[in-house]
């Protein structure tokens, strides 16, 4: 078990050393440099060549990757270019909001998407069932970012229940952040609930043919024990596997709606960064993205072992 | 109803609703599970043994639906009870043994657990009385190291165990009648007899009814004392084993026999198919349904679909033109 850990945390290695030369080489190719950005159009040729000889941007490709490479291996992420900050620094300050929503996203996914396919399955084909996939379609069908101003237009301007956009932090005020938590996380999990109802439903429909729920009802188990014991455990896991995948969608999704809520998260941080061409920048929270799509991966394995007990002790036994 | 009759059986039908039509799984059954017997439900596949027995339980799955019909038990209706009073009296009175074991098991939960949560239902509370009680319902199915065994998951098992394992979740609900759809046809010839035996010896030891459903004749003729040959969704001939062994009435019987391979016929005659299909059930079936493919057919067996009559006692068919004392 610990060792299989470990193995999968190794695999982080090859994974950021490709992520890290792809990064490196899309970001130089998009036209545009940071100097240039920085000094405006009428900026003369010296400063801006003298500026560049400052960062190392005179340097040919290779070796401009292998300083920023072996600066990384030393845990040196660099600074930005636009701000002077330390990119880890940055990175570390922001990284927590992201992961935040996401989880708060999924986890109200979670909550909406599984009694609605329970239930779903439980009744199929009746009014319920068609009108919770008429509703699933719908959303399934919506660009989460217009679906983000939707909300906003509704909540924030019309009915001036939550704010806006922005950000307080929980250690300020935690009601604040609550409310400012709140329509990103329904955003979030809007994108994709519905899909996993879908799944869920079909999930459990499947299970619900299968000959030990005759006989968990055989044996006198009552409707919900059959459903959300018996057949829910069962059901779970597409479910996990369909998490696991979207995460990297999501993640891709989250950016969005961070940028649409000035929700100030990794997401709204490499926007700016690339608009600015912040090369440390950018690189630093794309390598971080890698990270957490590869250590999500694993995470998504280990909640197999806690599902699927074939899974569990087929490790233990090895 | 008399004393020694367990489960009684009034025109029972079930249907199903597919997208292609209705299909008459269960076409009007009646028949009476004597307290103590081993009652054999012999057929073809596809001919509503296991949907009688589903819909007995109440447990037919979708798009299938008990149309009409009385399962009386203990004196009630059980189609007529509500849900949770159903699951009282089924949950302590009847139980199945299920033919894919793998897939009668759930994968998620321990064999142990499985067999628990029917002691926990049955409303004991004690966890160390339902330990000791799961490692002895193991141990009566000869389970080896049921201590040790109940802890593990069901694809840790093999197929034999898995289908004792089986045998005891159904035990376990200490039943008054179990269906044994099919229990060995997933197994290996070898383990097959011991799992029957392993039923039967059970049967007495707890004094159950067992209805044994199978497609095998043979195995019905040695372990049942009392046969109802099912075709088209209807029964068509019920009687005392050795009797109908002695005496099959019905062509098609007489069929189901003619196709049994026998060690005694020293390989000269081979076993006889019979020729056509099971009817196609999405049809409403008018005329006797075995005429299409009965040799002795006449006009009216197209005409008319016969009744249940008795030819003696406890010896009742459904025939036109039944075959006396047997024309084996």
């Amino acid at each position: 078990m610990l060792k299989y850990i470990v193995r999968r945390l190794l695999l982080i290695i090859p994974i950021v050393l490709i992520v890290s030369i792809l990064v490196f080489l899309v970001i130089k190719m998009i036209p545009g440099d940071p100097i240039t950005i920085m000094f405006g159009k009428n900026a003369n040729a010296e400063q801006i060549a003298y500026v560049k000889t400052l960062y190392g941007l005179d340097k040919p490709l290779t070796e401009q990757y292998f300083t920023w490479a072996g600066n990384l291996l030393r845990g040196d992420w660099g600074s930005s270019i636009q701000s002077g900050e330390p990119v880890f620094q940055m990175i570390m300050e922001r990284m927590p909001r992201t992961i935040a929503l996401c989880f708060c996203g999924i986890l109200v996914a979670l909550v909406i998407s599984i009694p609605t396919g329970v239930a779903c399955a439980r009744r199929h084909n009746s009014m319920l069932d068609l009108s919770l996939t008429i509703m699933n379609l719908t959303f399934i069908s919506i660009p989460g970012f217009w679906l983000g101003m939707i909300f906003m237009l509704i909540f924030s301007v019309k009915l001036r229940l939550l704010p806006t956009s922005g950000y307080v932090s929980a250690q300020e005020s935690l009601t604040g952040w609550m409310q400012c938590m709140i329509l990103p996380t329904i955003t979030t999990a809007a994108t994709f609930f519905a899909s996993l109802s879908r799944l869920m439903r079909s999930s459990m429909l499947e299970v619900l043919q299968q000959d030990y729920i005759s006989l968990a009802r055989i044996k006198g188990n009552t409707n919900g024990r059959v459903y959300y014991i018996h057949a829910l455990r069962n059901s779970l896991i597409p479910l996990v596997t369909n998490i696991g995948l979207t995460m990297g969608y999501l993640m891709g999704g989250v950016v969005v709606i961070e940028k649409v809520f000035a929700y100030p998260g990794l997401g709204l941080l490499l926007i700016n960064s690339i608009t600015q061409r912040d090369y440390p920048l950018i690189q630093g929270i794309l390598l971080i993205f890698a990270i957490i799509i590869v250590v999500i991966n694993l995470l998504t394995d280990l909640a197999y072992m806690l599902i699927d007990p074939k899974i569990r002790f087929g490790y233990k036994k090895t | 109803m008399e004393q020694n009759i367990c489960l009684r059986v009034n025109n029972l039908q079930t249907s199903f609703y597919t997208d292609r039509g209705v299909i008459h799984s269960v076409r009007g059954v009646s028949f009476d599970v004597r307290k103590g017997e081993m009652l054999g439900i012999v057929g073809e596949s596809g001919c509503g043994k296991s949907v009688t027995a589903f819909s007995i339980l109440n447990q037919v799955k979708h798009p299938g639906k008990i149309d009409s019909g009385e399962v009386i038990f203990h004196g009630k209706d059980l189609l007529k009870l509500s849900e949770s009073e159903m699951r009282k009296l089924r949950g302590s009175s009847m139980s199945m043994i299920f033919q894919e074991p793998l897939t009668a098991l759930n994968p998620s939960f321990s064999i142990g657990w499985q067999i628990a949560e029917a002691y926990r239902i049955q409303g004991e509370k004690d966890k160390a009385v339902i330990r000791e009680r799961t490692i002895d319902i193991l141990r009566r199915v000869k389970l080896p190291e049921p201590e040790l065994r109940m802890k593990e998951y069901p694809y840790q098992f093999s197929g034999g165990m898995r289908q004792r394992a089986l045998i005891a979740l159904a035990l376990a609900c200490k039943p008054e009648l179990v269906f044994a759809d099919e229990p060995t046809t997933a197994l290996d010839v070898t383990v097959q007899a011991e799992i029957l035996d392993l039923i039967e010896s059970l049967q007495a030891e707890m004094n159950m009814s067992v209805v044994l459903i199978s497609h095998n004749l043979n195995l019905i003729g040695e372990r049942c004392g009392r046969v109802l040959v099912f075709y088209a969704g209807k029964i068509i001939e019920e009687a005392e084993t050795a009797e109908l062994f002695k005496h099959p009435a019905h062509p098609y019987t007489v069929g189901l026999f003619g196709s049994l391979l026998s060690i005694h016929q020293d390989g000269k005659a081979d076993p006889k198919t019979m020729p056509g299909e099971v009817p196609n059930m999405l049809d409403d079936i008018r005329s006797c349904s075995f005429a299409p493919r009965c040799p002795y057919a006449e006009t009216r067996c197209f005409e008319r679909e016969p009744e249940l009559v008795p030819v003696g006692p406890g010896h009742y068919y459904s025939c036109h033109r039944p075959l006396k004392g047997g024309a084996k």
